[in-house]
């Protein structure tokens, strides 16, 4: 009978040491990772992020990126900001220098600065471009990206490239 | 004689309790932070290279070519060879393998004989940070991101590009 009891009551003990879960441990990752993302937050500056579906160049290049206008290039489409505005295929058809729905879209760029980078914090220089080219597009269609560029005002042109360490 | 042990069990739990810290809210703060700063955080490097685009043709070629000192030095990428040409003449022709991938270990070896090439040149020419590049119309992005990495390792670090046929000093992307 009293050793009975004495079980029981062990075994209730233990029953409550397991009922409130341990969280030390999972708040010491928590709080690492924490620290760990913002200090990365912290120390970009402007983010940057590759337009999705396609592999820039890798490059020893050091400068960092600055908040601009992006003009991305990948095998099917060209893109300002987000929206496509005219495909690789048609633009590599015409024989104009210029890609002309790229043009257009630039010129109302140019008459609206405020929509460049709209996500930017700092200000935005108008003139300045950044091109996310894939690293397979052939040099007649960036040729004909950065003339119809330099046509629409954005003299300064800079290029994306993966930085390797 | 069970009932004050019942009492005093009861007590003990309450104390038990009150020493653990109170986490969960700190637990859900972070919770919470922890995939925004995830989401936003970029894993990728990104760098740029600025690219100069020529001038407007107002600027005279010929006055760049006359300057004492001033090379117009352009890189001609071929589909088979890196073609160095100073003031419009070839001064000298690096063999590139043709058709490989541009992390293959010959393209990286023909990379440094013009790596080689570019920085004995700017060792003479202490002055001179400009370079122009050539490509063919079919010619890779990545190739034209190689050669501009060689040429900034060499000490030359502003890149043109240009149009490869085109005279040394007129530039081919140009209003």
């Amino acid at each position: 009978m009293k050793m009975r009891e004495r079980r029981k009551l062990r075994w209730r003990k233990g029953l409550k040491s397991s009922n409130s879960v341990n969280l030390i441990s999972m708040m010491d990752i928590l709080t690492v990772l924490l620290l760990f993302l913002l200090k990365s937050y912290v120390a970009e500056g402007e983010v940057m992020v590759p337009a999705p579906g396609l592999t820039l160049p890798a490059s020893s290049a050091e400068q960092s990126p600055k908040a601009s206008l992006i003009v991305a290039i990948d095998g099917d489409a060209i893109r300002v900001g987000n929206d496509v505005v005219a495909s690789v295929s048609e633009a590599m058809a015409s024989d104009d220098a210029l890609i002309v729905p790229l043009a257009v879209r630039l010129q109302e760029l140019r008459a609206n600065p405020d929509q460049i980078a709209p996500a930017a914090t700092a200000a935005v220089d108008p003139r300045l471009v950044t091109i996310q080219g894939d690293r397979d597009i052939e040099y007649r269609l960036l040729r004909k990206v950065m003339l119809t560029l330099s046509r629409s005002g954005f003299a300064h042109v800079s290029l994306a490239v993966l930085r390797t360490t | 004689m069970r009932k004050p042990s019942r009492a005093r069990e009861r007590r003990r739990r309450q104390t038990e309790v009150n020493q653990e810290l109170e986490l969960m809210p700190m637990l859900n703060v972070f919770i919470s932070i922890i995939p925004l700063l995830l989401l936003s955080a970029a894993f990728v490097q990104l760098a740029v290279i600025p690219t100069s685009l020529p001038a407007p043709s107002d600027t005279p070629p010929a006055a760049v070519a006359t300057e004492v000192e001033k090379l117009s030095l352009t890189i001609t990428i071929d589909a088979a060879a890196y073609v160095l040409g100073a003031n419009g003449a070839t001064v000298s022709t690096i063999p590139r393998p043709p058709g490989v991938a541009n992390d293959d270990p010959a393209a990286k070896a023909a990379r440094e004989v013009l790596g080689r090439t570019l920085a004995a040149i700017a060792a003479e020419h202490p002055e001179q940070r400009e370079v122009t590049i050539a490509a063919d119309p079919t010619t890779h992005y990545v190739d034209i991101i190689d050669v501009m990495d060689v040429s900034r390792g060499a000490g030359m670090p502003e890149a043109a590009l240009a149009d490869a046929g085109a005279p040394a000093g007129a530039p081919g992307v140009q209003p």
